[in-house]
């Protein structure tokens, strides 16, 4: 957690915003069996102006939707939100059979007794977690439509047959989605006008030089920017309606690199990492001219690290 | 220079170009698409794109423009790339690791090809490019250079610059270059074509005794789409109008089926559709449903066989072009039916039934104690039943000569797209000929194959209004399996026909066909097939001015392409917008 506060000192996060997000995070004592859920990120978010907004949407008691592209930093950010608040998380994968009872709750057999077993939107609600609700454009409206009175004024959790449950006042969700994805969904009015809506901006070439040189500590200056590149390159690529956004996979690349550590070739890494995730052959052969163009087929890996 | 469409082999070499350019919203002047995987290719794309980067495209354009249709072009061309090589490299060597690398594979690929080449090509090769070009490569391999002529050594010095030039300076400079060797004197000399002009008398004597081809628009011709570029109007001849005599209508009939096909409906169903389809605007029109199949192929004439050869010829093309780019071809298909199918997944409701397994439904729980029914909980059963069908209707009038291979390439991408979806889908061209509106049925909705798309070819007019009364027709004689019922249209929103509309109460004179009178008369039979419940749209492709045309047609309901190779994605976003209106 004091990592963290740094790290959002260091990025120029105002200190009154800092000040309140340490007075939250300390606020609620936190049962021992969901400590394992308060996250600890394995990547930080860079971008000082994401970051206030994030913050002080969530300060105010609003809940947040992160949108934008593949490879926005929209999870990385959902998760750092929940590791600075120090909240417990819950991660809500939305897809099309989703329905209520996945989100809410569902009855079940118990001691030959139909029983109530929560779902994740109630324990959040109970226990002032944080509600990840990823890919939210992903899931028919009409299975959308329980979180209405869960996401607005009321944060009440209305569940028929049993009881009616407040939102603890820690708890906050925080919904993701891409436009793009093939065959996604226009969220409905009712359902957006619930978040405040955060546009994430690309990752820039500074962003993810950064992260390179975070995650790898020996790799050189000339690769590092190498690989920013290779990636923007890719990118572009997929804005542009060349290559879909399946081949815009960072942790691809990271693992890549990683195999490289181990002494696997810079280009049969890449293919393992990214290439060979797309099994269009004819979107392959777009993405190793990519390679190509900037990485040298014979370069050696210890060429790569300093 | 606007690329109408890219092969798979091009569109790869146009993604090296504008990778290495950064930037994606220009068609590339120069492509190297000589091989596949080839470093040469490769190397040059690269630079190709730099020179886009660090010059930008005016710059490009108007230096390569100076001695555009000169007759030392592809010399200066030549010249001008080994300039701009040695400039390139060396601006983006410092930020690209891979440049060395690549130069020095390309230098090797240069020499190793000096030994494939035949002595027709060697001969063809111009002796001064090819004496700069292996001074570069060999100094790039540190290999013996081969002896160059002072004034040679000058000039491979002016194209090695060590001073980068500015992007102002960079035509001056090698305008520079060339006036100083003589290469270039800054004016064009055009090759000139050798051509004779008669007029009068002479002219009259020349085209009696000199072969002469002319054709008629009422002829029917199947050409190669390359041959469509020499054409400077949708055919070369100039309207006719048609006597509607009792002999003429039964010789024209002949004409259609021995051009287009049998019948395949049973004569009497035909009038009977003629007689309450062609009326109105349509009124003396007659129409022709086939599947371009032959009664009796040995009894037709030698005019008739010969065009069912040329039909054949284009079917092959048709068919190589599609496998020639079959990788690119798969992806456009494996992309549309991703997008296509997540659309359906996302706005399709689920049956709910009662089952062994799913959601407890606690208002049956009594039942498993009481009754022994353990069917206790809810199942949720995707309906496989399709719940539209899709008409794909392509223009194949003669302003599409330019693109039959594609439009079929992109016709099959589209059948085979909505295939893998299970949803029905139908693929019909129709054009104008003699007063018939000939429809023909590529695909119908039961056939699994794709394979007859490939017959589709180009010729004669488009009578769009009635082709649309046609389709409604169709959907009568041949339902399709599902209730609703989406109508896609390739269209340039530009009807006309040969045949006139006949004098009416309304117009004494009758009008030609074509223009506001067409326009009216297609947008007045859209509005017919909606009110009737089928859900027409419309892919645009046409110039600037028919924008309002279409849009006077169909409303809102169309897209615009500007590439005939869009067409398979403009299509599916139309889909997509079917499914989400249809599921909301």
């Amino acid at each position: 957690m004091k990592d963290f506060i740094d790290f959002l000192k260091q990025e120029g996060i105002s200190a009154d915003l800092l000040q309140e997000v340490q007075a939250f995070s300390g606020s609620q004592i936190i049962p021992d069996e969901l400590k394992s859920r308060i996250p600890s990120p394995h990547f930080y978010y860079y971008g000082k102006k994401v970051w206030e907004e994030a913050l002080a949407v969530l300060l105010c008691g609003k809940n947040l939707m992160l949108t934008g592209e593949k490879a926005t930093g929209k999870n990385v950010l959902a998760e750092n939100l929940a590791a600075v608040f120090n909240r417990p998380i819950w991660d809500i994968s939305f897809h099309v059979n989703m329905d209520a009872a996945s989100l809410i709750g569902t009855d079940t057999f118990h001691d030959g007794q139909v029983e109530f077993r929560p779902g994740p939107v109630y324990c959040c609600a109970k226990y002032g977690g944080f509600g990840v609700l990823d890919e939210i454009n992903m899931a028919r409206n009409e299975a959308l439509a329980v979180l209405h009175s869960v996401l607005d004024f009321r944060r009440v959790i209305d569940v028929p047959g049993y009881q009616r449950i407040p939102l603890s006042k820690d708890t906050r969700f925080i919904a993701t989605m891409n436009y793009n994805y093939a065959g996604t969904r226009e969220l409905n009015e009712a359902l957006s006008s619930r978040f405040v809506v955060i546009q994430m901006p690309r990752l820039t070439q500074d962003d993810l030089q950064r992260l390179l040189t975070d995650q790898f500590s020996d790799l050189s200056a000339k690769y590092i920017r190498q690989f920013s590149l290779l990636f923007l390159d890719l990118q572009k690529k997929c804005e542009n309606g060349e290559l879909t956004e399946k081949a815009l996979d960072l942790r691809g690349m990271l693992d890549a690199i990683t195999l490289v550590h181990k002494g696997i070739s810079i280009r049969e890494a890449l293919d393992l990492g990214i290439t060979n995730k797309i099994f269009d052959t004819y979107e392959q052969g777009l993405i190793r001219d990519v390679i190509a163009a900037r990485i040298p087929a014979k370069l050696k890996p210890s060429e790569v690290f300093a | 220079m606007k690329q109408t469409s890219y092969t798979a082999l091009q569109r790869q070499a146009a993604n090296q170009v504008w990778n290495a350019a950064g930037c994606y919203d220009f068609e590339p002047l120069f492509l190297a698409d000589h091989a596949k995987d080839s470093i040469s290719d490769f190397y040059m794309n690269l630079l190709i794109g730099l020179a886009y980067k660090y010059y930008g495209e005016q710059t490009i354009c108007d230096l390569f423009n100076y001695w555009r249709g000169d007759v030392r072009e592809s010399m200066l061309d030549d010249l001008t790339w080994l300039y701009l090589e040695q400039v390139l490299y060396t601006l983006e060597r410092p930020t690209r690791p891979s440049m060395p690398e690549l130069r020095t594979s390309y230098a090797k690929e240069f020499f190793a090809g000096e030994y494939q080449l035949s002595r027709q090509e060697w001969m063809s090769k111009n002796t001064l490019v090819y004496h700069m070009q292996s001074a570069r490569w060999s100094a790039v391999l540190k290999s013996k250079k081969r002896p160059l002529l002072l004034r040679e050594q000058k000039l491979y010095q002016a194209l090695t610059p060590t001073k980068i030039p500015s992007k102002d300076k960079l035509t001056g400079t090698l305008l520079g270059i060339y006036q100083q060797f003589h290469l270039f004197d800054g004016k064009k000399h055009e090759k000139k074509m050798f051509r004779f002009h008669f007029t009068g008398t002479a002219a009259k004597v020349l085209s009696r005794i000199m072969p002469v081809s002319r054709s008629k628009n009422t002829q029917i011709t199947v050409m190669r789409s390359e041959q469509a570029e020499t054409l400077t109007d949708k055919t070369s001849g100039e309207k006719k109008q048609v006597s509607a005599t009792q002999n003429k209508e039964s010789h024209d009939r002949a004409y259609i089926e021995n051009c287009f096909g049998r019948l395949i409906f049973p004569e009497r169903e035909m009038k009977k559709a003629e007689r309450e389809l062609c009326t109105g605007n349509h009124r003396g029109c007659h129409l022709w449903f086939t599947d371009g199949k032959f009664n009796s192929v040995n009894e037709l004439s030698s005019e008739f066989r010969h065009l069912q050869e040329q039909a054949d010829f284009q079917t092959e093309r048709n068919r190589s072009y599609y496998h020639k780019n079959i990788q690119l071809h798969l992806s456009l298909i494996s992309r549309l039916t991703d997008q296509i199918r997540n659309s359906i997944l996302i706005h399709q409701q689920p049956d709910v039934l009662p089952g062994r397994g799913g959601n407890l439904d606690t208002t049956r729980v009594w039942r498993a104690k009481y009754l022994q029914d353990d069917r206790i909980f809810h199942t949720k059963e995707e309906d496989d039943h399709p719940a539209f069908t899709v008409d794909l209707l392509l223009d194949a009038s003669a302003s599409r000569l330019q693109y039959q291979e594609i439009l079929a390439a992109q016709g099959v991408i589209l059948a085979k797209s909505l295939l893998a979806c299970h949803i029905p889908v139908r693929v019909s061209r129709f054009c104008s000929v003699r007063g018939y509106t000939v429809f023909h049925i590529l695909k119908n909705f039961t056939e699994k194959k794709c394979d007859r798309i490939f017959h589709y070819y180009a010729t004669g007019w488009n009578r769009d209004g009635l082709a649309l009364r046609e389709a409604a027709e169709l959907l009568q004689l041949l339902p399709s399996p599902a209730d609703k019922h989406l109508l896609l249209i390739l269209t340039d929103a530009a009807p006309n026909d040969s045949q006139r509309i006949l004098p009416s109460e309304n117009a004494p004179f009758g009008s030609a066909y074509e223009e506001h009178a067409a326009i009216k008369d297609t947008a007045a039979e859209v509005r017919a097939l909606r009110k009737n419940g089928i859900h027409v749209s419309a892919v645009f492709m046409g110039n600037d001015g028919e924008v309002t045309n279409a849009k006077q047609i169909y409303g809102k309901e169309f897209t615009r392409i500007r590439q005939i190779d869009q067409l398979s994605k403009a299509a599916g976003r139309l889909i997509q917008k079917e499914i989400r209106e249809l599921y909301s």
